[in-house]
């Protein structure tokens, strides 16, 4: 590589840009990138593709109906009820969209509207480094500080000899609103910042307190980009898997109330892999709650690029 | 303009490099698995690594077996990784291990593993520890079975305080979980509760949860928990090593290594040192929880 880009730089002199150069590196690169390219396709479906068979394999084997409906979980005994499951993915995730995406939508509005230039900075680069936090150090603080604190608040709200404690959806929806908090924000910084300046500019000459610029200028216009921000948060949330394992309890059923252990489709995964022997109904009924974890998440970023291309926001 | 041009070009290199990474990784990282799997099958005394997995329980002994095997014989080398015992079983039926590790008996229909019993673990229910169970230190077999079925929700019924009792579970997958289940429920009649996937962890929550109740190998005995004994009639039966080998303590299992087909080469020389007199005495009987199967007066054909 170093002997081509020599000859490049000695057939390419300041001036003549255009000029002849050899042409056998270029499309011996090219062709890397093209296979690399390629590879990552290729794996791509070749995996959607076997999700699909075996998903829909372990739907006809357990049946959809159990599937969507059943309340228990227990492939031990041959019984497959995704409800326990799905509900703990959907009621954590909202929850977490509630919670992380409120106040991160809100300070976006604060960082782009109202904050001096330096603490935009500042507060960008931080907001940056706890986006880059792996999961599974969120999950680990949260179990040592945020279960214990969600225990004393459950048994506060119940009574203390109420069947609750600090692991459930209560924490595993606060802990994802932590963790999706960042990543909101920083895409809801993106969405707000592209809003063209001579707009805010034609507020203010009309009379408008930053304050009514911002909230009935920019965030309207904004509105698309926005919304994009929050949905991909659901989404994050949704597909967590680490973090929430370790704060949800894993019981698998449905929950009376908000601290009582439960389940979620991804750390139902993780919990009974290990104990599906390959081709049982088992392992193809796990398979099934990944293809409908894949559609969720599918279905949620398609929703969100549908509503951002009708109109650049 | 021109080092703009320059760097980009560098950047391509860079990723045409990567290219060539990516598009022979995948063959190289399956070459060596398959060819060793083949290499086991096809010449079973040849010195490729004999690989073990399964029950995390028996795993500290394995480990402790593994050091002065290979210290023994200088050609042998051991690989041990622990996932549960039905991974263990999963796994040497596949055939991507030679030896696994389990707490129970494999399942009927794998009639082409063959069973080598190299010890025995007790379990014991393990409580958090507080006033609330100062006064309880035996269960009976049927007060057990309430607890964890969920029927029996506070100590107060036990003879404590009046202190609600959570059930802490095993995952499905766990040995522990299976056994305890067969003695104490006759089979996975566990209520649905919060569950910890391996005993480490379980040990941690169980300190931290007031009125916590679970169910533990005797390994993981901890003096900041209460461990049950049990009351059999009149009598009540601590969960010694003297207990179980006598057969007065019901909840025990044997740990199994499973070959596929009878053993053979260096899996086979492996067991045959667990299963050795010295061994058994010298090192097995001192490793925490583990009685050496040469001492047991009892036996049993299933969980």
């Amino acid at each position: 590589m170093q002997k081509a880009m020599d000859v490049v730089r000695t057939a390419v002199p300041l001036k003549l840009r255009l000029g002849p150069r050899p042409r056998w590196p270029d499309a011996v690169v090219r062709l890397f990138i093209a296979g690399c390219g390629g590879f990552v396709l290729v794996t791509t479906l070749v995996m959607i593709a076997f999700l699909a068979r075996t998903g829909v394999q372990g739907m006809s084997e357990v049946g959809v109906w159990p599937l969507l409906t059943g309340s228990r979980w227990k492939p031990e005994a041959d019984v497959f009820g995704g409800v326990p499951l799905i509900l703990g993915t959907f009621v954590s995730a909202t929850g977490a969209a509630l919670l992380g995406a409120t106040p991160a939508v809100l300070s976006a509005v604060w960082l782009t509207e109202f904050a001096p230039k330096s603490t935009k900075a500042l507060f960008r680069r931080t907001m940056e480094i706890s986006a880059a936090v792996p999961s599974v150090v969120y999950g680990w603080l949260a179990l040592v500080y945020l279960v214990p604190l969600a225990e004393s608040v459950a048994h506060g709200l119940y009574g203390s000899d109420a069947e609750v404690g600090g692991e459930g959806l209560a924490s595993s929806a606060v802990l994802l609103a932590v963790m999706i908090a960042p990543t909101v924000l920083l895409l809801s910084v993106d969405a707000l910042s592209r809003v063209p300046n001579n707009l805010r500019e034609a507020s203010a000459a009309l009379g408008a307190s930053p304050w009514q610029t911002a909230f009935r200028v920019v965030m309207p216009y904004a509105w698309r980009g926005l919304l994009v921000a929050v949905f991909f948060g659901f989404a994050r949330a949704a597909g967590e898997t680490m973090a929430v394992q370790m704060v949800i309890g894993g019981a698998r059923k449905i929950p009376a109330n908000l601290f009582q252990p439960t389940t979620t489709i991804s750390a139902q995964i993780v919990m009974d892999m290990q104990n599906a022997r390959p081709n049982t109904p088992a392992s193809d009924a796990l398979f099934s709650m990944s293809l409908i974890l894949l559609v969720i998440s599918v279905g949620v970023v398609l929703m969100t690029r549908a509503l951002s291309r009708t109109k650049r926001a | 303009m021109f080092v703009r041009f320059d760097l980009m070009l560098g950047a391509f290199g860079v990723v045409a490099a990567l290219g060539l990474g990516c598009d022979k990784t995948p063959p190289a990282s399956e070459g060596p698995a398959a060819s060793a799997s083949t290499t086991a099958v096809a010449t079973p005394t040849s010195e490729g690594p004999i690989r073990v997995s399964g029950s995390s329980a028996l795993q500290p002994l394995v480990n402790a077996a593994k050091e002065k095997f290979e210290t023994e014989n200088k050609s042998a080398s051991i690989e041990v990784s622990a996932g549960g015992s039905k991974k263990g079983l999963v796994d040497v039926g596949s055939g991507a291990v030679q030896i696994g590790d389990s707490d129970i008996f494999a399942a009927p229909d794998q009639k082409d593993l063959v069973d080598h019993k190299v010890a025995v673990v007790g379990f014991a229910a393990m409580a958090n520890k507080g006033p609330h169970n100062a006064k309880v230190a035996a269960l009976g077999l049927d007060q057990l079975a309430k607890v964890f079925s969920g029927e029996i929700k506070s100590w107060k019924d036990l003879g404590g305080d009046a202190q609600p009792i959570v059930v802490i579970n095993r995952a499905p997958a766990s040995g522990t979980r299976t056994v305890f289940g067969n003695v104490v429920l006759g089979g996975d009649k566990f209520v649905e509760s919060q569950t910890e996937d391996n005993s480490g962890a379980l040990v941690a929550k169980l300190k931290q949860t007031k009125g916590a109740i679970s169910y533990l190998a005797l390994s993981f005995k901890d003096d900041d928990l209460v461990t049950l004994s049990l009351k059999i009639g009149a009598d009540v039966v601590d969960p010694t090593p003297a207990n179980i080998a006598e057969g007065k303590y019901p909840i025990w299992s044997y740990e199994h290594m499973y070959t596929k087909g009878p053993s053979t080469g260096t899996s086979k020389q492996f067991i045959d040192f667990i299963l050795s007199q010295d061994f058994q005495t010298h090192v097995l009987a001192n490793v925490k929880g583990f009685i050496p199967i040469t001492s047991m007066k009892i036996q049993r054909d299933k969980d």
